[in-house]
This record gives C-alpha cells, sequence and structure tokens, in this order.
C-alpha cells in the first residue's frame, strides 16, 4: 500500500473482501491482486495523430502500438490502443508518457477507475469461457492481446500474458464480478477462504 | 444470435453491441427549421431487406457504427466505423 | 405384453456392481447400470407408465428415443422434483425415484379417464369453443359456466407438477468457438467428425444420449463402433455426451444444453447440474439421423404398441425382450433385421407388410426363420384385454382393388410399427433453410444452407448405413479448397416404401391418434379441414398437433398427410410447419446460468461503502448502485433518522456519499464548444476553475438531464450526471461525437469510478474543511466562492473540489480518488466529531432538495418541459443546442401545460403519499389536473410538503380550493399550491 501520512491507497477488493480474495494457490487455479497499479489514457484525434506518433517515437516503441489492442512494451510501461484513438500506459512510473499542456493528446488518469485480477492455472481460459462470448483459443487470442468484452452486461478489458490472464473490471463493480468469478471457479477447485 | 464485425476490434457477438438506430437520417444544423427537425426526429422507413443501421460497440470500443443489414435474413453486408475519418485511419493501421 | 431382461446378452465381465436399484412409485425394482428409465420399467415388466393429457388414457413406452409421448415421468422428490422427463432417454441412476403423472389416484386407475367417454366435447378447438357456447345450443354460453368448467379442465388437463420451491442446484453459461461442430455421434456424426478432425480443425461433437454411438447402440455387433471411437480419441476431437442441441441461430450459433450428472463430488466442488452451451462454429454437420414414423389406426396408442426400432434398441442396447408375441407392421425394408433379431431372441414374430411385394433379398432374409409374413396387410384396430390395458388383439385389413378389407383378429401382446422413417430436420428448419417433400422416400430432406450448416447420414435421408458413413466422407472430400460439398448418395431401400399415414375403415370406430402427447385425433385433423384451419400453421394451432414436450416428432406428418388428403393434394403442396427451438425442451434454469438471486442484477459500490456500513448505514438499491439510506443511531426508524440527518445539517454539518452520479470527462480544443451545444443555456463563458449547473435536452425537446459541470482546465471539463441517467448521457454524447459533429476535436471517458464523491454540507462544512485540507486558505469564500472549483490536496491526496449545493446549505462536494476515498473518508469523518455532525442518506438528501424544489428523475421523467419544471430561463436565446428547436413547438408551450409547484397540506399535521392526485374541489371525478411526484416530512417547516405538477402552475390555481386525493389509501385532503422553492427562496444559506 503506498502510504501517504495517515491515507493509504486501498484497492476495492481489498476493502470488499479484507485479506480473502488471495485464494488457495493450486496449479488449477489462482488469482492474484494487482495492487497500487498506474494508468494512464491518452486521446488524440485522426487529424493530429502525426504529431502524437512523432512524440511516441521517442520511445522505441514497437510500430504494432497503433494497431487496435496489441500491447506493445518499452522497459516496464506497456502501451495499447484501446478504442479507435485512445491509448492505455500502463505502469508509467517515471512519467515519461506524460503530455502535459500539449493540444493534440489529452492525459487522463484512470489508475483508480479498474481493479486488476491476474488469473493462471490451467482452468482459467475455462473460467473465462463461462462469463465472456470471446474466442480464447490462442490462435485467435495470442500473447499480448487485450480486448474489450462484456461480463454479464458490464464492460470489461482482457489481457493474455505469457502465463496468465490480467482481467480488468470496473471498480465499482468488482466486487459483484469477483463473486460471480470465483464461484465459477470452484468447480475447478478454487476453495474460498 | 447476430456477429458484427467491428472495424476496430473484429467480429463480435451480439451481446456487446446495442442498437441505435436509422443510419440513414441526416441531422440537420441546430438552427435548421422546425420542419427539418421534426421529419429528421420522427419520421421513420419500415424497410423490409436491406437497411444501414447504427449500433454502438458500447461493451468494446464504444464506437459508433453504421451496419448494413437486411432485416428479413439478419445477413450483413457491411460495417464501417461511422465517424469516416476514424474509419480511414483505422483500416490504415490494422 | 410382458417384458423381460434377456440373460444371453449380459456381458461376461459384468459383476453385482452393475445392478442398481430404483423407486417407481415408491416402491423399489432393480435394474442394471447403463438402463435408461424406460428400460428399468420394461426389464420389469412395468408397461402403464402414465396418463394421457387429455383423454386419461393409459399410455406406455411408445420409443426409445427423444420422440417419446407416451412414457413421461417425474424424477426426484422435493425441491429436486423434475417433472415430464422422457423415460425413453433419462439415464437411470442407482437410487432414482421415479413417479407417474396426470393420474389420480393411480396409473391403474384413473379417475379422469372419465374424459376418455366425453371425447366429443374436448376436440379439436374446445377452448375457443367453450368462450361461444357448445354446439347446438350454444350450451354454455357466458363466463360463469366458462368460470367453472376452466377450473375443471385446468385440474384435468396437464402433465407433471413441477415443485414450486427454489431450485437447489447451479446452473451456468459456457461459451465454445470451434471450427466445425458435429451434432449427433451415430454412424455418420462418428465418420464427419473424424472426416473433418482429420484435415486440421478444431472439432466437437455433442450427443444429446449418455453414451456415444447413436444407431450403433441399437445393433448386436458394436465392433464397427468401438473402432471410430478409437480413432476419434486418437485425433483429439472432444466429445460431448448428454449434450442437446436445441436450437441452430444465426451465424451458425448452436445453442446447447450439458447435464452434468449427478454422481460423484458434486456438493463437494459446487459442479452445476445443467450448462447451458452457447456454441459458435465455422461450420455446423448435423448428423441428427432419423426417427421411426407410426401411422394411424383405432387405439394406436395402447401400450404395447411401439416403434420397430425401439423394439430393437430395447434388445440389443438393454437386453430386454419386449415381449414373446409381436406382431410387426411395416411399409418398408428397414423393420425386418429388427424382426429377425427378435425372433432369434425367442419370440414369435409375424410381420404384416403393406406393400405387395418385397425385394428378393429381404424375402432370403427371412425364409426359413419361422416368421410368419402376410403381404398387403396392415392394422386397423387395437384392443386391449379384458383384465388390463395393454393390448391383447389387432384387427387385420388387407388390400383389394376397392381399398382395405377386414381380413380378421390376430392375437398378440405387442405390436411394432414402422411406417417409414423421418430425418432430424429439425435445426434446419429453425433457420428457415429450403426444406422439400421427397416423394419416392417419403420425408421432408434438407440439405442445409450449404455454405455453413450440412446434413449427412440419414438426417438428409440416407437409409443404409454404409451410405450414410460415406456421405459424411464426401463431405470432406474438397479439402484443399476448404469448402464443403454435400454428397450426392442417395442411399435408399431395396424396394421403395409405400406410403401409410392412416389406416381406416368405416366399419370400425375409435380414437386414432396422430400427437398421442396431447391427445391429437385423426377426426381433429378433419374437423380442422372441415372448420377452414386448412393452412398447416393453423391446423397446428388449433388441434395442437405437435405442441407438446415433444412438438410432434412422430405424428406431425400423419397430420399433414390427412391434411393433404382432405385437401386432394400432395404433401408438398401442404407444406410443412416451421420448427421452433428448443428442439427437445430444456430447463429455464439453464437459460438463467448463475444470473439468479444476487448475480440477477450486479451490485455497484461506492468507495464509501465500506465506511457506510461501518457506520450503521441501511442501504438501498438504486438502479446498481448500493447506496446509503439513512444512518440510524439507536432505536432510530427511517422516519426519525432522516429528520434528525436532514436538521443537523441544516443547523451544523452533514456528510453525504454522492459517488454514484455519473461524472464524464471531457477534453479537447473544440470541448468549449461541444459543451456549449448541448446544454441550453451558455458555457462559453464560464472560466476556467468554475461551475455551472446546465440542462440538456434530447433531439425531441424534452428534458434530458442535468447536472453540473465543471471547468478544470482550459480544455477539460468534468461532467456530472444524475445516477440514473449516467449511461445514456454517456451514450449520447458520444452519438453525438461520431455521427454527427465528426469535426470536433472532442474525446470524452466516463470517470465514474475514478473518484469517490462526499458532499460535505451545512454551515460549519467550511470550518471543517479548513481542518481537513493542507492549504486552508484555497477555501475561503474569496479563493473558493460559490460555484468554485479548484484542486486541493488533503494529506499530499489531490482531490477535485466545487463548491456546489443541492442541500441549498453551504456546501462543498470533494471529489477523491477512489482508492484513497474511504483513507480520507476516515478522516474527514474522525475531525467532523469535532462539530456537530451527521452522515445524512440518500432519505435526508431527497428530503432537503425537495424543500429547496430541486429537482429529480421523479420530475424529469421524460416527458417534462425546460419550461415545466420552470427553468425556462435557463434556455439561452442567443444560441443553438440539441433540442432547441422542436422545444418551441407550439403544444410543448401552451399556457396550460402542467407545472412544477410545490404543496402543502392546509391541515398541517396531515401527511400524504406520491403518486397522489390534485383535483379543484367538487370536481374529483374524471382527469385529474395534477399529480405528486416527491413527498417528505420537511423539519425546516415542520409539516409534510411535497412536489408536483399541476396544470397552468402555480398561477391558474392561486384563487382556487386544490383536493389531493389518494384513492388507493382513501386518503383526501385540502392542500395549499405554493412556490416549489419551499425553504430559503433567496438562497442565503448558500453562503454561510
Ligand atoms: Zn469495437
Amino acid at each position: 500500500m503506498v502510504k501517504s501520512s495517515n491515507i493509504s491507497r486501498i484497492n476495492a477488493l481489498d476493502a470488499y473482501f479484507p485479506k480473502k480474495q488471495e485464494t488457495a494457490v493450486s496449479a488449477e487455479i489462482d488469482f492474484k491482486l494487482v495492487r497500487d497499479s498506474k494508468l494512464n489514457q491518452l486521446a488524440t484525434w485522426p487529424n493530429k495523430i502525426n504529431e502524437f506518433q512523432k512524440k511516441i517515437k521517442n520511445f522505441q516503441i514497437h510500430n504494432d502500438y497503433l494497431k487496435p489492442g496489441i500491447v506493445c512494451h518499452s522497459g516496464n510501461t506497456s502501451i495499447v490502443r484501446v478504442e479507435p484513438f485512445k491509448w492505455w500506459v500502463l505502469d508509467d512510473y517515471s512519467g515519461n508518457f506524460k503530455f502535459d499542456q500539449e493540444n493534440f493528446v489529452m492525459n487522463l488518469d484512470l489508475s483508480h477507475s479498474f481493479v486488476q485480477i491476474k488469473m493462471s492455472g490451467i482452468f482459467s481460459n475455462r473460467i473465462l469461457a463461462h462469463h465472456v462470448p470471446i474466442d480464447l483459443r490462442e490462435a485467435q487470442f495470442p500473447v499480448d492481446k487485450l480486448i474489450t468484452t462484456s461480463m454479464h452486461h458490464v464492460s470489461i478489458k482482457l489481457w493474455r500474458k505469457q502465463n496468465y490472464w490480467q482481467i480488468f473490471l470496473p471498480r465499482s463493480y468488482s466486487e459483484s464480478l469477483w463473486r460471480l468469478l470465483s464461484e465459477t471457479a470452484e468447480q475447478y477447485g478454487l476453495k474460498q477462504r | 444470435m447476430l456477429q458484427i464485425k467491428c472495424p476496430f476490434c473484429g467480429k463480435r457477438d451480439q451481446t456487446e453491441f446495442s442498437y441505435g438506430g436509422d443510419g440513414q437520417i441526416t441531422y440537420p444544423a441546430l438552427d435548421a427549421d422546425e420542419d427539418s427537425w421534426h421529419d429528421a426526429v420522427f419520421l421513420r422507413q419500415n424497410i423490409y431487406g436491406r437497411q444501414i443501421e447504427t449500433w454502438q460497440h458500447s461493451y468494446g470500443c464504444r464506437s459508433w457504427l453504421l451496419v448494413e443489414r437486411d432485416t428479413v435474413t439478419h445477413e450483413i453486408f457491411s460495417v464501417k466505423l461511422s465517424h469516416s475519418d476514424w474509419q480511414k485511419q483505422v483500416e490504415k493501421s490494422k | 405384453m410382458k417384458s423381460a431382461r434377456i440373460n444371453n446378452v449380459l456381458h461376461p465381465q459384468e459383476t453385482k456392481d452393475d445392478i442398481i436399484h430404483f423407486y417407481w412409485n415408491k416402491k423399489k425394482y432393480f435394474a442394471k447400470k447403463g438402463d435408461s428409465i424406460a428400460a428399468g420399467l420394461l426389464a420389469n415388466n412395468l408397461n402403464i407408465i402414465g396418463r394421457s393429457f387429455k383423454y386419461h388414457r393409459p399410455r406406455g413406452v411408445m420409443s426409445a428415443g427423444v420422440e417419446e409421448a407416451g412414457a413421461l415421468v417425474t424424477i426426484g422428490f422435493g425441491a429436486r422434483t423434475e417433472p415430464n422427463i422422457r423415460a425413453s432417454t433419462a439415464e437411470l441412476t442407482d437410487g432414482l425415484h421415479i413417479y407417474s403423472q396426470n393420474a389420480w389416484p393411480s396409473v391403474k386407475f384413473d379417475f379422469g379417464s372419465i374424459l376418455n367417454f366425453l371425447g366429443r366435447f374436448f376436440a379439436a378447438g374446445f377452448y375457443y369453443k367453450t368462450f361461444m357456447g357448445i354446439p347446438p345450443f350454444e350450451w354454455g354460453r357466458g363466463t360463469r359456466i366458462w368460470m367453472f368448467f376452466e377450473r375443471f379442465i385446468r385440474k384435468a388437463a396437464g402433465l407433471g407438477k413441477s415443485s414450486r420451491l427454489p431450485d437447489p442446484d447451479y446452473y451456468e453459461h459456457l461459451h465454445t468457438h470451434t471450427d466445425i461442430l458435429v451434432i449427433g455421434s451415430g454412424p455418420s456424426g462418428l465418420q464427419a467428425a473424424i472426416s473433418a478432425a482429420k484435415t486440421g480443425k478444431d472439432v466437437l461433437i455433442v450427443e444429446q444420449d449418455y453414451i456415444v454411438g447413436g444407431s450403433y447402440l441399437n445393433q448386436q455387433n458394436k465392433k464397427e463402433l468401438e473402432e471410430q471411437e478409437e480413432l476419434l480419441k486418437n485425433l483429439g476431437v472432444t466429445i460431448l455426451t448428454r449434450t442437446t442441441a436445441f436450437g441452430l441461430y444465426d451465424n451458425t450459433t448452436v445453442g446447447l444444453v450439458e447435464i452434468i450428472p449427478l454422481e460423484g463430488q458434486k456438493d463437494l466442488l459446487k459442479k452445476p447440474k445443467q450448462r447451458f452451451n452457447i456454441c459458435r462454429a465455422t461450420n455446423v454437420i448435423l448428423a441428427t439421423g432419423a426417427i421411426e414414423r407410426v401411422y394411424a389406426f383405432i387405439n394406436n396408442d395402447l401400450p404395447g404398441i411401439m416403434s420397430v426400432n425401439s423394439a430393437r434398441a430395447y434388445l440389443n442396447r438393454y437386453g430386454i425382450l419386449i415381449s414373446k408375441n409381436i406382431v410387426i407392421s411395416t411399409n418398408n425394408d428397414s423393420a425386418y433385421e429388427t424382426a429377425l433379431e427378435l425372433k432369434n431372441a425367442g419370440a414369435k414374430v409375424t410381420i404384416l407388410e403393406i406393400r405387395e411385394q418385397i425385394g428378393d433379398k429381404l424375402l432370403r432374409q427371412i425364409s426359413g426363420s419361422g416368421i410368419n409374413l402376410f403381404l398387403g396387410s396392415g392394422v386397423a384396430k387395437a384392443e386391449k384385454g379384458f383384465n388390463n390395458s395393454s393390448i391383447n388383439k389387432i384387427k387385420i385389413v388387407e388390400m383389394t382393388d376397392d381399398g382395405w378389407r377386414y381380413a380378421g383378429t390376430l392375437f398378440c401382446d405387442c405390436l411394432l410399427i414402422s411406417a417409414g422413417w423421418s430425418p432430424v430436420i429439425h435445426l434446419a428448419s429453425h433457420q428457415n433453410f429450403p426444406i422439400n417433400w421427397d416423394e419416392e422416400k417419403a420425408c421432408f430432406i434438407s440439405f442445409g444452407d450449404e455454405k455453413s450448416v450440412f446434413l449427412v447420414g440419414s438426417a438428409a435421408g440416407i437409409w443404409q448405413q454404409k451410405q450414410c458413413i460415406n456421405s459424411a466422407k464426401e463431405l470432406f472430400k474438397y479439402k484443399s479448397k476448404q469448402k464443403y460439398k454435400h454428397s450426392l448418395i442417395k442411399g435408399g431401400w431395396e424396394t421403395p416404401i409405400a406410403p401409410l399415414y392412416e389406416i381406416r375403415l368405416a366399419s370400425i370406430k375409435g380414437k386414432a391418434f396422430v400427437d398421442p402427447q396431447n391427445d391429437v385425433t385423426t377426426s381433429d385433423i378433419r374437423l380442422a379441414h372441415q372448420e377452414g384451419f386448412i393452412s398447416v400453421e393453423h391446423m397446428k394451432r388449433y388441434t395442437t398437433l405437435g405442441m407438446a414436450t415433444d412438438q410432434g416428432k412422430i405424428g406431425n406428418i400423419i397430420g399433414l398427410a390427412l391434411m393433404a388428403d382432405a385437401l386432394n393434394c400432395s404433401i408438398s403442396q401442404v407444406g410443412v410447419t416451421r420448427f421452433r427451438p428448443p428442439y427437445t425442451s430444456i430447463s429455464l434454469g439453464a437459460l438463467a446460468g448463475r444470473n439468479r438471486q444476487s448475480h440477477f442484477k450486479l451490485i455497484r459500490r461506492t468507495p464509501f461503502n465500506n465506511f457506510s456500513l461501518k457506520n450503521n448505514a441501511v442501504m438501498i438499491n438504486t438502479g446498481l448502485w448500493q447506496r446509503p439510506w439513512y444512518y440510524p443511531e439507536q432505536s432510530e426508524t427511517l422516519d426519525s433518522s432522516y429528520r434528525r440527518e436532514a436538521t443537523i445539517t441544516r443547523k451544523s454539518i452533514g456528510i453525504c456519499d454522492v459517488s454514484s452520479l455519473g461524472k464524464i470527462m471531457i477534453q479537447g480544443p473544440d470541448t468549449t464548444e461541444f459543451i456549449n451545444r448541448i446544454y441550453t443555456n451558455q458555457f462559453n463563458s464560464l472560466p476556467v476553475g468554475k461551475a455551472r449547473y446546465g440542462i440538456m435536452l434530447r433531439d425531441d425537446g424534452f428534458v434530458f438531464d442535468d447536472g453540473t459541470t465543471w471547468r478544470l482546465a482550459d480544455h477539460c471539463y468534468l461532467m456530472t450526471t444524475t445516477t440514473n441517467n449516467a449511461a445514456s448521457v454517456m451514450t449520447k454524447l458520444e452519438e453525438l461525437l461520431q455521427l454527427r459533429w465528426s469535426n470536433l476535436n472532442v474525446q470524452i471517458t466516463s470517470v465514474t469510478d475514478q473518484w469517490g464523491g462526499c458532499a460535505i454540507a451545512g454551515p460549519n462544512s467550511r470550518n471543517l474543511l479548513s481542518k481537513i485540507i493542507d492549504n486552508p486558505v484555497e477555501i475561503a469564500e474569496e479563493s473558493l466562492p460559490f460555484m468554485g472549483v479548484k484542486q486541493i490536496s488533503i494529506q499530499t491526496v489531490i482531490c477535485n473540489i466545487a463548491r456546489i449545493s443541492f442541500s441549498g446549505e453551504l456546501s462543498y462536494e470533494i471529489y477523491i480518488p477512489s482508492d484513497y476515498a474511504q483513507s480520507v473518508m476516515e478522516l474527514i469523518w474522525s475531525r467532523a466529531q469535532e462539530f456537530e455532525s451527521c452522515l445524512y442518506g440518500l432519505e435526508a438528501l431527497g428530503t432537503m432538495r425537495i424543500e429547496k424544489g430541486h429537482v429529480t428523475s421523479a420530475e424529469i421523467d421524460g416527458r417534462v418541459t425546460i419550461e415545466d419544471i420552470g427553468l425556462g430561463g435557463m434556455a439561452s436565446k442567443k444560441k443553438d443546442f440539441v433540442g432547441g428547436i422542436l422545444k418551441n413547438r407550439k403544444a410543448l408551450n401552451h399556457s396550460d401545460r402542467p407545472q412544477l409547484v410545490g404543496i402543502f397540506p392546509k391541515n398541517k399535521n396531515k401527511s400524504f403519499k406520491v403518486g397522489a392526485l390534485l383535483n379543484e374541489a367538487g370536481l374529483s371525478k374524471g382527469h385529474p389536473i395534477g399529480w405528486v411526484t416527491s413527498v417528505t416530512f420537511s423539519p425546516a417547516l415542520g409539516h409534510w410538503i411535497a412536489l408536483g405538477f399541476i396544470e397552468g402552475g402555480l398561477n391558474s390555481v392561486k384563487d382556487k380550493n386544490i383536493v389531493l386525493s389518494d384513492k388507493l389509501r382513501s386518503n383526501f385532503l385540502d392542500v395549499e399550491i405554493v412556490s416549489p422553492h419551499m425553504f430559503d427562496p433567496e438562497g442565503t444559506r448558500l453562503y454561510g
């Protein structure tokens, strides 16, 4: 937790399930919470995209960042196009990707808007398949693809990483969606503490 | 169950989208006369066959789309981002 | 009929463990593992299973498949009761409780069977006619008699009863994606899956039965099945048994329901009972087989009459010989192999063949077997024995040049029928693919859409097993082009079928059933024709043919043929009714999945959720949000609590969670222009660091939403919306930017979840905040005036603060980054203890806004104009805005439109409720002139007050006596109509 005097940053799931959401680890299924994450949104427009690209060039990022939903990396920071003219910058602790006072791109801090869960284990694809209408086969959904879809009529994001899924749940829905996911996972060996 | 091929996200299930309305309406300027506003807001065809309609990829990339669909067979012939500059740029980047 | 297990087909490796027990109407019986319920019952010679729907006739097992129309049972008990289970397909599990249905007091003696003799009154269209009276004298016309009848009919008609208890089991959904989905695991399905998998595609094969094999299972030699299964396993094909493809939808989406066996560790791991699997496949192969038909003759529903193929299934799959004295009536080649097998198993077998001659091959097969064969003959009537309800003898007819002629009586206790086969084309019909009547094969045939959906094997009207398998191979022959093609294999019989749908002799009377489950008879079809319901879709609805749980899988074709006969045309001219999903009945639980109880609607929680609960909040659902309703102290009720909260807030300090308000960040160089077009009032003059209240209209000129918008920076505004409309405002703004004003450089993003919002209201609010924020000078009157906006820091956490007020007091709204919100709130609340202070909920918030005459969704209900709510002055005349033109329509500007007013009771001790109507005294009948939208007790004024609408508004009712009437609660009182600004109309309290 980030401590600033007596104010602490509390993840929504930590608040709703104190010390409960970290479940017994098993090879079948495992959930982990991502705490204190940083998420900045960059937004631009069709007639400003050239200036935007020029600026991004400085970070020596693979040009795939222009493709929808392909996560590209620069050190620990990741950038991905989430909407036609919006990019998400994840874990930019250096603040490099912040473009203050520029008229071709707008910054927006969304660090507190989502609860991020890492889900791994041999049943993780199956658990997701119970809730999202997405083709999760690796040929269709390779590593470092990030998509937006609906889970129980809530917009969520899925990011396939090397050995796990990173799931972005809107903060206000996170408790409800978490219960749904973990109840589904019980048949695959997840034990609720 | 329709599947709509969002130009940004790819082929997705109908449950991710919400239906908008008639995609062939051109809304008049804000200061246009009452008759043209009346027609744009209230007059609708009830097409049997192909029509252009608007959908929003509400649980996906939030884009508004122009979908050409057959109201009888549900066949979808084309899907475009309604914002023409967005459509051009997204096509280019793929 | 005397059915029993025969020993010679028992597997040598079978042990005692394979013996299971079950209860039939509470009596214990034994069966074998792998039996269906029907097999278990037949092995114990239980052959009267239930009573029919309308006439309460005794019914037995009619089939060994999904077409079963007779043997419907209820299984389980208590909350796990499942009615209308097909005994022919349901797996018999150890210890299962099975009950008969629709019979009182028992299946053997059923009181309702008296209806059998009243059949005249229960003919087709009975329900419709009863409304009009029963001919010839329209007897019973009028509601009272109808009501009497209805009670009686409802009790008599019907199937099993569900438990009415909450379902204790789990259900869930699953999304499956595959290249090729094969439906059916018979010879053609298995081959299709093998051939498809060899092309390197992902293949899923589903089977409704609890074991793989389809018609292989009904054969004596199972070697080929074992080989094919082995091949599939090696190819890595996924097989789902107990999985029914119940519907085919657009884009080759298939609805599957998977039943998960009860046994094992279910309770331990909370396994669901059923899974609704939505399968999206690139190609769908329907290897769904064909269903053997019967034909209509008198009493063709007697227990002991079933299809030929089912006798074969009971013999070869379950080791049960259905009877020792069997008559087979057929019109095609398929029945002969079964006849031989039955004969070899020790039964006496007689074949009545409709055709005058059969092929040499068939003749050779049966000659010398001891089977009696009568050519050119059939059955006109079946009769039951004296002391039991099942078949005892049949009346035989033979074909002459003048038609059928009575030829004598034959004793038998089992009659097997094969009147041809109907390919299972239901799924193709769901998608309205072309379906054509094949005269030669006497069945409907579909080829799917031949792009993504294909039919193979007997589902495509191919009868010989070898050719069925070939048809599946052919489909994948063109793998290089990745385009599949239907095979042209015909695969008929040696001698063509002789179409047969009914045998009728004028001299023999009785009921001949077309649809035994819904008790539709041949005379019902003729009646429908006679009364003009000649379209098959009309006939279906008038007679209810095919509308039972089996959807007429056996009887539909007979009905169509009889109608064709009555109309003197061919079946292809009559056509076929379109099948609708589901193919077999599915439980609602599976469709609901996990979306029930607390998951039915998801819950949204604010960042202050835990803080509120810790402080004794009673929560309330508003839309999906959980919001604090009131914070009772000790024994306080809602009433006393909200009055205290409102009082303390106006006196000193109240703190409220307002996080659920919609928050939209609007950014970009053209944002000012954009916002100026959306709101009715001027926004281009709003400086950075200021907020403004705005109203937005719909295109049609009615009020859409309201809220404050804060200018945080030159190109950056934070818009707040009402909790209710947050999503629709967002959608509307996106639509405007992407469809209409695409030249504006503006981006909008929902930030509702990014910030926790709290209102700190009351005369002492500034004093409290001064103790909390890092630099108190920032909120002094001069640096943060009314409607001022600013970034401040609280213990270095950067928050947005705005001096805005919904309560009418000196008030601030602070937006704290959500993860910090709980911690900051705890700090604020701990410092608030130095003042007289309280937390207030939605109820007190409502009270204070009603006192001030502020509107919410109770007033902005989509039917009001900006003038109606008294805010006409906010509609700018200097600029254009959304809805600005249509709001000027004449009808929306009549002076007598209902307008927002305040309402006081004349007797200040009286109370009233929302929804009450307003009338002029003495004119309380007819259309009211107004209504009440929001009511509260006002602690500030000391009596009940309300907001509402009244025609013409305050001025038009000045000198009139207005009466409030709540007829539901018999509450009538005189009221005074006042300005909606009921408390502090000058707004002096906003400045502390
Ligand atoms: Zn999209």
